[in-house]
């Protein structure tokens, strides 16, 4: 513990020491602000939405009370379908900046694509990201450790004490370790105190788990780039080789994999377009209107049920007929955009372990409640709401059946039900099984590379 | 006690070291002489285990250093020609740290004192290595010796570069270092501190260990003559 201790002494007696660890310091307490600022945006436009609803069901029932209702007067109004704020917003802002969290659905928008960001947002961002908790951990923290860490030794080969080192008796690894270890604590202390301090900004209950987890991917995910450093070291015959090596092997694994990976998801599964999804739509929407009363038509011919006395279809029944026909005509475009989507994230979920900033960043993603699962899950909620949403209404306004205050129980409420915690435990726990492997395998190849032989000669 | 035998080491097509047959007991001060090249620091690196031996074995205290170099390695202390310690440490600091790498680990009050023995005063002890003399740096890798209560020293040109005094009080240390029954091995250039120290003293040319005088045997020589008689025979 004392060895230790010295080793902690002689990294801090340097000054620059200090000014990474305050820089890293500054770095992280920025990415929280960045991220807790999402949060907390996220979280007021939750309670607005959650508000909204409220009153308009307040005022619906307060008017079904009095006297029943058009189903037009009800249906007509959006339902907001709201992903709860992610339980850990401060940590990763992940999709959550890109997707929506909350989508307005009124019967006569079933068949709107789903809209992304309201506002505008800066193109640069868009690309590279939001500089939050997360992007400091994934980018930023493996080259603190590597400033406070690149010369284990290759200085004292140069100075000659690597000698002086070894004739102690003390094993290589040993000896690296420690210094490693010392090196390391204290940018690994600020990164898990950072972890914990994103925790406590969230008003969600039982996070617990989640930020232990958060903390023990930050540490395993320090860990491996410690053991770069180690086997840096092991090749490195200066201080200043040591340090190329180091930057290079950030810019693999950090930089480049994480954009090969990229190029290759893309290639094998392209990204669906936007745009074109629209253009379907719309095309699919002019094509049902040409078709309008040949399609209420034949609507009645299969559910006479609904039709009404002397099957005389007004706008409404013939706006649903079409909304129908369009739904119909979009299905397999939608399912072929979701289809591509869920393909790349497989891929990257397959692929997140050829480099740890990969699988660290989907690690956190995850676990911050801001990840692709999350927020397809609340996607497929809301598509499933919509079939809710038509199946109530649409007998009712083909019908002509006016609303009653005892419907107002059974009005289509959405609620998202969160993913079972054994789902993304898994994913998080496979990712850090991974990335303590490539640790340990970084950590056994630095091992053999350490040899006094090898270091002395 | 430091052991060769039959210890070889080479470098492609250029042997190094030839057969060495040494045997250094304990309290012994072995001075190796040679030129530049002459295979001096390889045996030092040999008996550190530094180098792999190509035949032959080398011991430190009946330890086998390709067996345990590890195990060999703590029993013995090495002072090369400037002992490199960490300079933003102070001096008791650089000792406190490496004594306990090697697994000796001392209170503070003890540490001072092996630094006063070695001839560091308490106010030198607490500055900071970087502005130490080389005298004062030797004096730190004696106390590390004392430290780790070493068996064996090996020592690569420790006079070199030291002014007359500063290597005369080395000298002192060294003989009473060999007095608490250690082997020592120095490998120098310094002829008047190897007739002065060593109870033996060894030529080594080009590997091979060509000469050998007990201290007895040159007591009245010139060694200087000796010495370049055997390098030009």
């Amino acid at each position: 513990m004392r060895t230790l201790g010295l080793e902690l002494r002689l990294f801090l007696v340097e000054r620059a020491m200090w000014v990474i660890l305050a820089l890293f310091a500054g770095t992280l307490a920025y990415g929280i602000a960045n991220g807790a600022s999402v949060g907390l945006a996220a979280r007021a436009s939750a309670d607005a939405a959650e508000k909204e609803t409220f009153e308009w069901n307040r005022q619906v029932r307060e008017a079904l009370e009095r006297q029943a209702l058009d189903p037009r007067q009800v249906a007509g109004r959006p339902t907001i379908a709201l992903l709860p704020p992610a339980p850990l917003p401060a940590l990763a802002v992940g999709q959550s900046d890109l997707l929506p969290a909350q989508e307005a659905i009124s019967l006569w928008r079933l068949e709107k694509p789903s809209e992304g960001r309201a506002e505008l947002e800066n193109p640069s961002r868009l690309l590279a990201g939001r500089f939050d908790l997360a992007f400091v951990l994934v980018w930023l923290l493996p080259l603190f450790l590597l400033a406070a860490a690149y010369d284990l030794c290759a200085g004292d080969r140069e100075s000659g004490t690597l000698r002086m080192v070894l004739a102690q008796g003390v094993t290589p690894w040993r000896w690296i370790s420690l210094r490693a270890l010392a090196r390391g604590t204290p940018v690994l202390i600020l990164a898990v105190g950072a972890v914990l301090a994103a925790g406590t900004m969230t008003e969600e209950r039982g996070v617990g788990t989640r930020i232990l987890l958060a903390a023990l991917v930050v540490v395993v995910y320090g860990l491996f780039w410690l053991a770069v450093a180690a086997l840096v070291n092991g090749f490195a015959r200066s201080a200043a080789a040591a340090a190329t090596a180091a930057g290079s092997i950030w810019v693999l694994f950090v930089l480049v994999l994480p954009t090969l990976l990229n190029v290759v998801v893309e290639s094998l599964h392209p990204s669906p377009s936007r745009a074109e999804l629209v253009a379907e739509s719309r095309a699919a929407a002019a094509e049902a209107e040409k078709r309008g009363n040949e399609l209420v038509s034949s609507f009645y011919k299969d559910h006479p049920e609904l039709a009404p006395a002397g099957m005389q279809a007004d706008m409404t029944s013939r706006m649903l007929a079409v909304q129908d026909e369009v739904g119909r005509a979009m299905d397999p475009v939608r399912e072929r955009f979701a289809e591509s989507i869920l393909q790349q994230q497989r891929l990257v979920d397959l692929w997140r372990f050829a480099s740890p900033a990969i699988a660290a960043h989907e690690a956190l993603t995850d676990l911050a409640g801001t990840g692709y699962w999350r927020h397809r899950a609340f996607q497929e909620q809301v598509t499933a709401f919509k079939g809710v949403v038509h199946d109530y209404y649409s007998p009712k306004f083909h019908k002509r059946q006016p609303l009653t205050k005892a419907d107002v129980s059974s009005f289509p409420r959405f609620e998202y039900v969160e993913e079972d915690t054994s789902r993304w435990k898994t994913r998080v726990t496979t990712g850090l099984i991974g990335i303590a492997a490539l640790a340990a395998l970084a950590a056994i190849l630095a091992a053999f590379r350490l040899s006094p032989r090898k270091l002395a000669a | 006690m430091l052991e060769a035998q039959k210890l070889t080491k080479r470098f492609q097509d250029r042997v190094a070291v030839d057969s060495l047959d040494l045997r250094i007991e304990p309290g012994e001060i072995y001075a190796l002489l040679g030129p530049n090249g002459a295979g001096k620091t390889t045996t030092i690196n040999l008996f550190l285990g530094f180098l792999t031996p190509d035949s032959g074995a080398a011991r430190v205290a009946g330890t086998s250093v390709a067996e345990d170099p590890v195990a060999a390695r703590r029993k013995l202390a090495y002072i090369p020609e400037m002992v490199s310690l960490y300079p933003r440490f102070s001096g008791v600091e650089n000792l406190d740290y490496f004594s306990r790498l090697g697994g000796h680990a001392r209170q503070h009050t003890e540490l001072y004192e092996l630094l006063a023995r070695s001839g560091l005063t308490r106010e030198a002890a607490d500055r900071r290595v970087g502005t130490y003399s080389k005298g004062m740096r030797q004096k730190v890798g004696i106390a590390l010796a004392l430290a780790t209560g070493a068996k064996a020293l090996l020592l690569d040109e420790p006079t070199s570069g030291l002014d007359p005094a500063a290597s005369h009080e080395f000298s002192r240390m060294l003989r009473k270092l060999a007095k608490d029954g250690v082997a020592i091995l120095m490998a120098t250039h310094d002829l008047f501190r190897a007739r002065e120290d060593a109870s033996r003293i060894g030529i080594i040319l080009n590997g091979r260990l060509v000469a050998q005088y007990s201290r007895d045997e040159i007591k009245d020589q010139d060694l200087e003559k000796i010495y370049l008689e055997r390098l030009s025979a």
